[in-house]
């Protein structure tokens, strides 16, 4: 085996495809060659400098693809009755996490949109929900509210929409805040009781900034809407939405997600006893 | 209709693959939205095929599907900072392991020399360097023969040597 043999055969050699006696071959001549041993390194130099460069899926893009196929897989069944609507809302489910939007639409009535592409319609789930929940919450001003932190919470999954501030870290969440709005949220970083904090981003309620602190627990995504205010409504439930709401220190609080209604109500408590990094004014 | 069982099995054998897909995505559209649309898209007609999926290599099968989504989304653009094949010569003599080691640490430079591959080339390094896929997997995903697959790996870590020893940092015109 020569040099150009070699040379042919290195990058291979590198990466274990070669078959046993052809990789024994190469490596006698590199015993042999400086050149070709150089020509070794600088492939597993390039290999090591290029495989660190890897960039992994941004939280909250599974539940973005769940939700989209679970629209895709209601695609023919969307409905605009808002008899749908105003019946009980499902729950988030394990095999559906981030899905509500297409389980809302309903299954009576309705014909087939083939002339529509899935990513119409799919946006179209999401409106018949706003819509929906709109028509559906004009009553009282505590409906209005879960009916704006729903919807704020569905917007906020869309992509580059979740976060303005992205940080594991209470120490830079709450500064932004600080210059963001005119009130001090508290927050918290949650990790060791298992949920993480995952940033931070500015929502507006009826033109009301309102602080959004997002976490993560597993691949499912908690938005915690907080601005200055006192508890409304005597119920944390609503309509078997999985929002769960209490007020403190002045503020107001309205966690939604789409994880077990237990597993948001223990959020919900750990962050109330957890020890504010900062008391809100 | 799709049951939960179904949407169950598909997270579970195809959605585990997620950062696979997003990596692959991402180096294929340049760019982090393109990159999650193109995922979005991509699991959307996996999901759709999946009935017809009978088991077997589940990364390769979607990221085949990533490759071609990806495709469908760029075509008619242009990435900025692929290289030209005739402007920018491979270098042809060997390279320093050691000025490459140097340059390594670099994040930025890496990143951006990678970027100049020409789309045939990133492929095949981002599934083997990154992702560490077979020479057959690379084959399955990129759609051509095994030594075509070795052929673009070795001109693509060639073109990426000399990216990294040149003196200035690359860039566009360099």
């Amino acid at each position: 085996m020569n040099c150009g043999d070699v040379r042919d055969l290195v990058h291979a050699y590198a990466d274990d495809e070669l078959d046993v006696m052809t990789a024994r071959e190469v490596e006698e001549h590199l015993e042999l060659c400086a050149t070709c041993r150089g020509k070794l390194g600088e492939v597993r130099a390039v290999k090591g400098a290029v495989g660190g460069q890897y960039f992994r899926a941004p939280v909250g893009l599974r539940e973005r693809v769940l939700q989209e196929i679970g629209a895709e897989e209601d695609r023919s069944t969307i409905r605009l009755s808002p008899n749908a609507l105003m019946g009980k809302m499902p729950t988030g489910t394990s095999a559906f996490p981030g899905a509500n939007s297409a389980r809302f639409s309903g299954r009576e009535r309705g014909k087939e949109g083939r002339f529509f592409t899935w990513r119409v319609l799919a946006t179209a789930a999401v409106l018949v929900i706003v819509v929906g929940l709109v028509f559906m919450m004009r009553g009282g001003g505590e409906d209005r509210v879960v009916a704006e932190v729903l919807t704020a919470h569905l917007r906020s999954l869309q992509p580059g929409h979740l976060v303005d501030v992205e940080s594991t870290d209470q120490h830079t969440v709450k500064p932004w805040f600080d210059t963001h709005v005119d009130f001090s949220p508290p927050v918290r970083q949650l990790k060791d009781e298992g949920f993480p904090l995952v940033g931070g981003r500015l929502d507006y309620f009826e033109d009301r900034p309102v602080a959004a602190l997002v976490y993560s627990r597993g691949k499912h995504l908690i938005n915690l809407f907080v601005w200055p205010g006192e508890k409304v409504g005597g119920e944390a439930q609503r309509r078997g939405f999985d929002v769960v709401h209490w007020s403190d220190g002045g503020m107001t609080f309205w966690a939604v997600s789409d994880l077990n209604r237990e597993e948001l109500e223990k959020f919900a408590q750990i962050f109330r006893e957890s020890t504010p990094t900062t008391t809100a004014n | 209709m799709a049951s939960a069982e179904v949407m169950r099995r598909f997270e579970d054998v195809v959605l585990i693959h997620l950062d696979a897909a997003y990596n692959l995505a991402r180096w294929l559209t340049g760019s982090e939205h393109d990159a999650q649309d193109v995922v979005q898209d991509a699991c959307v007609r996996a999901f759709r095929a999946f009935d017809q999926f009978r088991g077997g290599d589940a990364r390769a099968w979607l990221l085949t599907i990533i490759r071609n989504t990806s495709f469908t989304l760029m075509s008619g653009r242009k990435t900025q900072m692929e290289l030209d094949e005739t402007t920018h010569e491979p270098v042809d003599h060997d390279v320093d392991p050691h000025v490459i080691l140097s340059r390594a640490s670099d994040a930025k430079r890496v990143r951006e020399a990678i970027e100049m591959l020409p789309e045939e080339l990133r492929t095949v390094i981002v599934l083997r360097e990154m992702e560490g896929l077979s020479y057959k997997q690379i084959a399955t995903v990129a759609g051509v023969p095994i030594g075509t697959v070795m052929s673009r790996l070795s001109r693509g870590r060639e073109r990426l040597a000399g990216l990294l020893a040149e003196d200035e940092p690359v860039g566009r015109g360099s």
